[in-house]
């Protein structure tokens, strides 16, 4: 019954062929949409476990160089009642003004980005595994010896020299033009946070911590601060890091650490925040799902009208040899599913290009891969088959409905 | 098999306009009886081997079959009934284009599980209608001969006790439709009941000459047991 059926649907290449076509486009947006969100969401994911428990303090009301936090500020937040005991590790960044990496700016991806220089310390960064743990290619660099390790994401895109071994040249004072230079010892793993590739972003290249204070000091003599510290707290859930980041903020409204005033916040939150957007995009999905179920049982309902009204003598003849009303519908139905599997086929097939064409450098999603797992696939078949089964319903009835004695009429 | 007609009338049309296609009809046909309906244009014979052949209902009387009335059976129980009593064939044989020989010898099957032994007996009967070997040919191909044999073997397949031709040769010239004949009488040595509608005289003369044959005339949807009329003049 199967292979009849698909004979028959063939029957009229042309009108078929194009109703598949008409079900694949629909079914291919689907697919490509839903893939592309299932990258997000895995990315998310990924990035709300990584960031669990992590807590972000700078100086209130002050970002990136500006704020600048005293050394003393990590015992303070340590000795707070309620939360040094939960405090499972500690990071400190201190980070250089734009301008002394001004001159790259315009040697990146887009008006706007810019080369974010930042001091670690080396021993610190180690215990908390951060970049200078992450390298994938080089090593980290040597306190005292003004060298750099920059991330994949500069590597990747940067229209200057940026092989190790290469020097970034640092501008301290555009006017008696001091400069200094940092060389490039090692690559650290960017992180992904899904940014879409238009919007401007920071290209953070490290160093030590100490140069960074004493290019500082040489600039304009202050004293030794952080612009960032980050906390990891031995938590299961972002709820309860906010307990954490709320008890933070309260210690700082209370004068606590004065004359400092911090505020603290969850990395994590950002990210819950992302992923409720992509709910969105699932609804969005969900009815580019049901118009492609109505656009497209509409092409297989008006190919098949088609095909019944020009065979309704050659059901009449099946049901004279014994055919039952309801063999003929599912005869037609199973045409129809014919017609939107291999519709399903197609679109999955162009669909796998666009992923491939989109999945570049350009695409609309940001950096975040495509994913096609499994529940992908069966969702696009499952519109196929219900889009399938809808538009088969009518003209199946319509050719089951026939009567036997049609056949020997207009002789 | 025995088919009994008991004051069979179908009148299509409302009152002043209606149309007595068959009017009070008796008839009764017996098993391995070959029989040919001969009539003018417009005088019944197809509305007689549809209501016979469950393919219409009558507007009154009773059509019985082994002495149940079909008259008024619904659909699914007719379909059961043209399944495994009735083979049907046409004057324009109606094979679906898109599949090979065998496959429309089988077509009745393909609601159902088409076993190795059903592909054989479609085979055996192409060798019975002289189409051996051509099981893969394509129908597009074949003469108008060559299809209604492919018609008679898809008519045989589920093997029938009744067998229905209207105007099987109407599309044939005589000698083709003469061996079609041949293999329409063979089949009443098989106890298969044949009802033939033909325009032909010269089928009702070799018909009528059949052991077990029998000619029957209808004229205004009423049999006539003796034609007061020359059959010879109506073509
Ligand atoms: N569906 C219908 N509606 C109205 N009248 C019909 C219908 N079918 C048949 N008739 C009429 O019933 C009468 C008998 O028709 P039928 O087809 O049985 O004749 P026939 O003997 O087979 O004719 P032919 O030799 O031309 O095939 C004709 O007058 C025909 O016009
Ligand atoms: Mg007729």
């Amino acid at each position: 019954m199967i292979i009849f059926s698909i004979k028959n649907a063939f029957r009229k290449k042309g009108t078929a062929i194009l109703a598949s076509l008409g079900v694949a486009f629909g079914l291919m947006l689907v697919f490509v949409v839903s893939a592309f969100t299932a990258g997000l969401k895995v990315q998310f994911e990924d990035n709300l476990t990584r960031t669990l428990g992590i807590v972000n303090v700078i100086e209130t009301s002050e970002i990136g160089p500006e704020s600048k936090l005293p050394i003393d500020i990590v015992e303070k937040i340590y000795a707070t009642e309620g939360i040094g005991g939960s405090i499972l590790g500690y990071n400190v960044e201190t980070q250089a003004p734009f301008l002394f990496t001004v001159e790259y700016a315009d040697k990146l991806r887009n008006t706007g980005d810019a080369i974010a220089l930042s001091g670690l310390n080396a021993s610190i960064d180690e215990e908390w595994e951060g970049y200078t743990t992450n390298l994938i290619e080089g090593r980290s660099f040597i306190p005292g010896q003004n060298e750099t390790i920059i991330g994949t994401n500069l590597r990747d895109i940067a229209q200057f020299p940026v092989e190790i071994g290469d020097i970034i040249e640092l501008t301290l004072n555009p006017i008696n033009a001091t400069r200094v230079n940092l060389t490039i010892v090692g690559v650290y793993q960017s992180i992904n946070d899904g940014t879409p590739v238009f919007v401007p972003q920071n290209y953070f290249i490290y160093t030590d911590i100490q140069f960074i204070w004493d290019m500082l000091a040489e600039v304009n003599k202050t004293i030794n601060t952080y612009s960032l510290v980050q906390f990891r707290f031995d938590v299961r859930s972002n709820l309860e890091t906010n307990q954490f980041v709320e008890k933070i903020n309260n210690a700082s409204e209370n004068g606590d650490f004065s004359p400092t005033y911090v505020s603290a916040f969850a990395l994590a939150t950002f990210y819950e925040a992302v992923e409720e957007n992509l709910s969105v995009i699932d609804t969005f999905t969900a009815v580019l799902g049901v118009i492609t179920i109505l656009a497209g049982g509409m092409a297989i309902i008006v190919t098949q009208l088609m095909s019944v009204s020009s065979r309704m003598k050659e059901f009449a003849i099946l049901k004279a040899t014994g055919w039952k009303n309801v063999h003929i519908f599912v005869n037609i139905i199973l045409e129809s599913l014919t017609l939107s599997l291999l519709g399903a086929i197609i679109g999955i097939g162009i669909g796998f290009g666009m992923i491939f064409l989109l999945s570049g450098e350009s695409s609309p999603f940001g950096a975040a891969p495509a994913i096609v797992n499994f529940i992908e696939l069966i969702k696009v078949f499952v519109y196929a088959i219900s889009l399938g089964i809808l538009g088969g319903l009518y003209p199946g009835i319509k050719a089951a409905r026939v009567r036997p004695v049609v056949v020997l009429k207009n002789e | 098999m025995l088919i009994k007609l008991e004051q069979v009338s179908k009148i299509y049309g409302e009152k002043e306009t209606e149309i007595r296609a068959l009017d009070g009809v008796d008839l009764q046909i017996d098993f391995g009886e070959v029989v040919t309906i001969m009539g003018p244009s417009g005088s019944g014979k197809t509305t007689l081997l549809n209501v016979i052949g469950a393919m219409d209902s009558p507007t009154s009387g009773r059509v019985l079959i082994n002495n149940r009335n079909i008259a008024n059976l619904p659909e699914r129980s007719l379909s059961e009934y043209r399944k495994n009593i009735l083979g049907y064939i046409f004057q324009n044989f109606y094979l679906l284009p898109n599949i090979d020989v065998l496959g429309n010898v089988l077509v009745p099957l393909v609601p159902y599980i088409i076993r190795e032994e059903s592909k054989q007996h479609a085979i055996s009967l192409l060798k019975k209608v002289g189409l051996e070997g051509r099981e893969s040919s394509k129908v597009s191909k074949l003469s108008g001969g060559e299809s209604q044999r492919v018609a008679i073997a898809r008519a045989l397949i589920n093997n029938p006790r009744i067998i229905l031709a209207d105007e099987p040769t109407g599309n044939l010239d005589s000698k083709t439709g003469r061996n079609i004949i041949d293999l329409l009488l063979k089949l009443s040595y098989e106890r298969k009941t044949v009802i033939i509608v033909t325009h032909d005289p010269r089928i009702a003369h070799t018909v009528s000459e059949h052991k077990k044959g029998r000619n029957i005339w209808i004229k205004d949807g009423k049999l006539i047991q003796d034609p007061d009329f020359d059959i010879y003049e109506w073509d």
